[in-house]
C-alpha cells in the first residue's frame, strides 16, 4: 500500500491535479452536490415506502421519478471519488474511514441494485399497491442506515486519527522503518 | 481587533467550547451530521425546485410534493444550523475573520428571503400551475435564484475548510513559559 499510494502521487495525472489547485475542491464540490441528489431520492423513496406520502402516486412511480437521478448520482460519486484518490492518495488510502466506507459502498451498493430490481420485476405489483410491506421497509430503513454510515465515513476521513487514533493506519506509515529497541 | 472579535473568544473560551474542543469526538460527529443535514437540505429543496422547473415532468402536484418533503428541509436545516453553530463555538475567532463564511451565512440570509418572496407572493397563484402545466416565469426564476444561491452556500461551505486558520489566542503571551504550555 505505502510503495502504491506513493506510486500514484507521482504519476503524471496525480501531480497535475495537485499542482492545478482549484481541481480538488472543484471535485469535492460536485461529490458533494451528487450525495445531496442521492440522499434526497433515498428520503423520498423511503417517505413512500414508510409515510406514506403522496398518496395518489403509486410507490413504483416513485422509485422510477428518483431511480435514475439516485444511480446517476452514484455514478457521479464513483468518478469524483476515483479523481480524489488519485489526486490524493495517501490521505485516502491511509485512512481507516476510507476503506470501511469502501465495504459499506459494496453493501450499499448491493442493498440499493437489490431494491431496484426488485421493484422493476414487481412493477405491476407495485403499481396495484400490493407488496410485501414489512420486507420493502425494511430494505429501505437498511439502505438509510447504509449510505448514512457512508456519509460520516467520508467526512471522517480528514479526521481519521481524531476518531481512529491508534487504529489510523496514518499513525503506523513509517512503523517497518522504526527501529524498536529489544527490551532488557 | 473589535468587540464582535472580543465576543468570539468568550464564546471560545466558554465551558461549551472548552469541552467541544478538548472531547476528541465532538467535531467529527458535528461536522458528519453536518454535512449529511445540508445534504438533505439542498437535496429536497433541488427536488421541489426542479418540478418548478418542469423537471422531469409537470406530472406530480408541487403543492403536494412540497407538503410532503418540506418538513424535512426545515428539520434537516435546524439540526444543520445547530451543528454549525457547535462548530462555532469551538473555534469562533477563526470562524468570525473568515471571509468565506461570512459569505456563507449572508447567502443563507438571501436564500431564506428569496424562499420567503417565494412562498408569500409567487405562490398565490399555484392553484392555475400546481399539476399538469409549465408554471409561470416568475416562479421558475424564483426557484433558479434558490438553486443557485443553496449551491453558492454549498461552495463557500467547502471553500472554510480550505480557508480556515487553526485555533490562535490573541492573548498569548510573548514569551514561553516552557514549564507550563497549555494549548
Amino acid at each position: 500500500m505505502f510503495e502504491f499510494s506513493h506510486w500514484l502521487e507521482q504519476t503524471h495525472v496525480s501531480l497535475a491535479i495537485q499542482t492545478a489547485g482549484w481541481v480538488i475542491p472543484a471535485v469535492q464540490i460536485i461529490h458533494i452536490l451528487c450525495i445531496c441528489i442521492v440522499l434526497g431520492s433515498i428520503l423520498a423513496i423511503g417517505l413512500k415506502v414508510w409515510g406514506g406520502v403522496l398518496p395518489d402516486i403509486r410507490l413504483g412511480a416513485v422509485v422510477r421519478r428518483f431511480g435514475p437521478w439516485l444511480w446517476t448520482a452514484l455514478v457521479g460519486l464513483l468518478l469524483t471519488g476515483t479523481i480524489l484518490i488519485v489526486a490524493e492518495p495517501i490521505r485516502e488510502l491511509y485512512s481507516l474511514a476510507f476503506w470501511i466506507k469502501m465495504g459499506l459502498i459494496i453493501v450499499g451498493g448491493t442493498v440499493t441494485a437489490y431494491f431496484q430490481v426488485h421493484m422493476r420485476r414487481n412493477a405491476a405489483k407495485w403499481d396495484a399497491g400490493a407488496y410485501n410491506r414489512g420486507l420493502t421497509r425494511s430494505v429501505t430503513a437498511l439502505t438509510w442506515v447504509v449510505w448514512f454510515a457512508i456519509a460520516v465515513m467520508g467526512r471522517w476521513i480528514a479526521f481519521d486519527t481524531a476518531v481512529f487514533g491508534d487504529w489510523s493506519p496514518h499513525n503506523h506509515m513509517f512503523d517497518a522503518q522504526t527501529t524498536k529497541t529489544p527490551t532488557p | 481587533m473589535g468587540p464582535v472579535f472580543e465576543l468570539c473568544q468568550a464564546i471560545q473560551k466558554s465551558p461549551l467550547g472548552v469541552w467541544l474542543r478538548t472531547n476528541i469526538m465532538a467535531i467529527p460527529v458535528a461536522d458528519a451530521l453536518h454535512v449529511i443535514a445540508i445534504a438533505l437540505v439542498f437535496g429536497t429543496i433541488l427536488i421541489v425546485d426542479l418540478r418548478i422547473l418542469g423537471i422531469p415532468s409537470t406530472r406530480w402536484s408541487i403543492t403536494k410534493l412540497s407538503r410532503a418533503l418540506l418538513k424535512w428541509t426545515w428539520l434537516a436545516f435546524i439540526v444543520a444550523a445547530i451543528t454549525g453553530a457547535l462548530m462555532f463555538v469551538a473555534n469562533a475567532t477563526t470562524f468570525y475573520i473568515n471571509l468565506a463564511f461570512r459569505i456563507k451565512l449572508v447567502l443563507i440570509v438571501l436564500a431564506g428571503i428569496n424562499m420567503m418572496l417565494f412562498e408569500f407572493i409567487t405562490v398565490r397563484t399555484v392553484g392555475k400551475w400546481d399539476q399538469g402545466v409549465q408554471p409561470p416565469l416568475a416562479a421558475k426564476i424564483g426557484v433558479l435564484a434558490s438553486i443557485l444561491l443553496w449551491m453558492c452556500v454549498l461552495i463557500c461551505g467547502r471553500i472554510i475548510g480550505y480557508t480556515k486558520e487553526t485555533p490562535f489566542d490573541v492573548n498569548a503571551p510573548s514569551t514561553l513559559d516552557l514549564d507550563n504550555l497549555h494549548f
